[in-house]
């Protein structure tokens, strides 16, 4: 437990640290270090990144490997293909990764070994449809809010039965900020009314704004 | 009557002198009517309905059967007026539920889809907007600075953030105090709701909202056959007559049938968090208890039902 908090605050430092790459040495040392400790820990360890709450209200979430873009990875791997060299890819799907400013490799989410699965810092074998677990093992905060519903988007109704959203709904894991986007149209000015000078000077008396 | 279960004592004394002032002006009227129009004159609905509007009761104190007589004649005033069917049913606020609703501004990214999707929910008019997302300086909170007509290529804009109103759905409610005819009142699920055809459109009600989230319909919403919402409840988003005060009612139409309101579903970023204040399980009491909320003009004491926080 001490040694994931410590790698998320590496993590962290890494952000803002002139010698990230160092800091980022440090931290897959730590990781490898880490991560025999971690295998044995319960699923529901609290305090475990990529924890499950048992407390959290019930919920489902909504499916996504449905969708072809997750057909069988295996159709083009082989057990025991994947080359595990982190380097820039030339296929057809996803090719880099955006995210965590270039210190992530496929098979920090993904598992090498069993290419239709994801791995999670602690070593957890997670379905693609389980991928807030990955997402947890870096982001504890967001990934609690999201258990109980302060982050994320739920689908059903206020009273039934608690569908949300899975975080790769809203974030593409290979490349997660939210992208900006058009609005939708202003609202009209009220019959009577006209539309006022934006952002009148701070200094300007209200009533002559 | 069941609907005596939720219902709030009202004086008796603004009933009568309401009603006694319209039925002296319903018999002057309804000689002139008489004299002067056959039929057809009250803009094709009958002369019934036309009495029935004039005559009808508070929807706090209609009878079953009464309300149930209004029910369908706003069916058939829609029929006419917009050449398309629409349901009008009675939403009572359901036991043990307050409604909150609380917004995440660190998500908010002023995309206006709640805006939009409101819009079409509530059947307004064309120059009604329930819900206004505000466009703020970052590390503001001077609303008087807001822009609400804001207008980029695409949003978020660097060094602003979005802070989306609308009604507050107060505990403490101005807006109820300042009716004089108590067209405007709380439910049980502490929703504040208009009775359109009780309202008389004097607009005190607007005077005393600090948050300008009631608004005054000049005119009938043009909206062609197909773009009406047929499902419709009678304190909610039903057509309102032309000339009285609507806001936001957090979508009774469908929160009373468990439903998320229309801004909830449409919002894209997840920003919008609605549920059952009195469940201690809900994700709106999850924010409540672990985020560092705040509400607009909390000084005031209205005790808004409607929460802002921020994740950062
Ligand atoms: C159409 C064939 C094809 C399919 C289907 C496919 N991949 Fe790949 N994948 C490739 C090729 C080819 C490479 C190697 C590219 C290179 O070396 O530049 C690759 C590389 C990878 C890598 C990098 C590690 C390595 O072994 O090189 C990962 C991780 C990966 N794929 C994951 C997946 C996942 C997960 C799926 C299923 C959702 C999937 N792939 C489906 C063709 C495929
Ligand atoms: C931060 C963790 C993470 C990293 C790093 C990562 N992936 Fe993924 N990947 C995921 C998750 C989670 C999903 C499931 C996405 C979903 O639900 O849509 C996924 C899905 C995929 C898929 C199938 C769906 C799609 O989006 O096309 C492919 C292929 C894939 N990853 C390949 C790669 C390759 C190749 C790399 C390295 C260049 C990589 N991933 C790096 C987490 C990651
Ligand atoms: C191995 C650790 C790790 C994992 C696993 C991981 N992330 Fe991240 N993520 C990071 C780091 C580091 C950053 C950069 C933090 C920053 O810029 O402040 C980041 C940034 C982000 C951001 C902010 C991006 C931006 O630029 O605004 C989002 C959103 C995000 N991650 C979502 C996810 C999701 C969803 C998953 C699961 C599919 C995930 N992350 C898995 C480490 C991780
Ligand atoms: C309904 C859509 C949605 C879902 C589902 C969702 N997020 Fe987010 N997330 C957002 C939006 C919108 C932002 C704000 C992005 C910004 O500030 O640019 C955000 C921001 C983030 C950030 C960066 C800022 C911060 O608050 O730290 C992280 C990390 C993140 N999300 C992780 C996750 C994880 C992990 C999950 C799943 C457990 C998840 N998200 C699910 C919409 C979503």
């Amino acid at each position: 437990m001490i040694i994931t908090s410590c790698y998320i605050t590496s993590i962290k430092n890494a952000e803002s640290a002139e010698g990230g790459r160092i800091v980022l040495r440090l931290l897959s040392m730590i990781v490898a270090v880490a991560t025999p400790c971690i295998i044995g820990a319960g699923e529901s360890d609290p305090g475990q990144p990529g924890q499950r709450y048992p407390e959290a209200p019930e919920f489902t979430v909504q499916p996504r490997k449905d969708k072809p873009k997750f057909d069988d990875c295996s159709r083009c791997h082989e057990e025991g293909d994947t080359d595990p060299e982190p380097r820039r890819l030339k296929t057809r799907h996803v090719r880099e990764i955006d995210h965590g400013g270039n210190r992530f490799w496929c098979l920090t989410c993904h598992d090498g070994d069993n290419i239709d699965y994801l791995r999670t810092s602690s070593n957890e074998n997670v379905d693609f449809d389980e991928s807030y677990l990955i997402c947890g093992s870096c982001h504890a905060d967001r990934q609690k809010d999201w258990y109980f519903g302060g982050h994320g988007k739920r689908v059903s109704g206020w009273q039934d039965e608690r569908v949300i959203l899975a975080c790769t709904e809203c974030h593409d894991p290979h490349k997660p900020a939210v992208k900006p986007r058009q609005p939708r149209p202003q609202p009209p000015v009220r019959i009577g009314l006209e539309r006022q000078e934006n952002h009148p000077p701070a200094t300007s008396r209200a009533w002559n704004r | 009557m069941a609907r005596d279960k939720y219902t709030k004592k009202m004086p008796d004394a603004v009933d009568y002198y309401r009603r006694s002032f319209l039925k002296r002006l319903g018999v002057t009227t309804a000689a002139a009517v008489g004299a002067t129009y056959a039929h057809g004159a009250w803009g094709g609905k009958s002369l019934a309905d036309a009495f029935s509007d004039f005559f009808q009761q508070h929807y706090q104190r209609m009878t079953a059967e009464e309300l149930q007589e209004t029910l369908s004649r706003i069916e058939r005033k829609a029929q006419q007026q917009y050449g398309t069917g629409i349901t009008c049913t009675d939403t009572p606020p359901l036991e043990g539920v307050v409604f909150g609703y609380a917004i995440n501004i660190s998500k908010c990214k002023g995309y206006r889809d709640c805006v939009e999707a409101c819009a079409e929910e509530n059947n307004l008019p064309s120059d009604i907007r329930y819900i206004h997302v505000l466009e703020m300086d970052e590390g503001s909170m001077n609303l008087e600075l807001a822009d609400r007509y804001y207008e980029h290529e695409t949003v978020p804009v660097e060094g602003k953030y979005y802070l989306p109103v609308q009604c507050m759905q107060c505990d403490n409610p101005p807006c109820v105090k300042a009716c004089p005819v108590e067209a405007t009142w709380m439910d049980s699920d502490g929703i504040v709701v208009v009775d359109y055809d009780w309202c008389i459109g004097c607009r005190y009600c607007m005077a005393a909202c600090p948050y300008s989230a009631r608004f005054f319909n000049w005119t009938r919403p043009d909206l062609p056959a197909d773009r009406i919402n047929p499902d419709t409840n009678y304190i909610g988003n039903r057509p309102r007559p032309v000339g009285v005060v609507e806001k936001c009612h957090f979508c009774t139409q469908r929160t009373r049938k468990g439903r998320q309101p229309a801004c909830q579903e449409a919002c894209p970023t997840g920003a919008r968090i609605f549920g059952n204040l009195l469940d201690p399980n809900s994700e709106i009491r999850y924010v409540l208890e672990n985020k560092a909320v705040f509400r607009l003009k909390e000084d005031l004491g209205t005790e808004p039902k409607f929460w802002y926080f921020s994740d950062r």
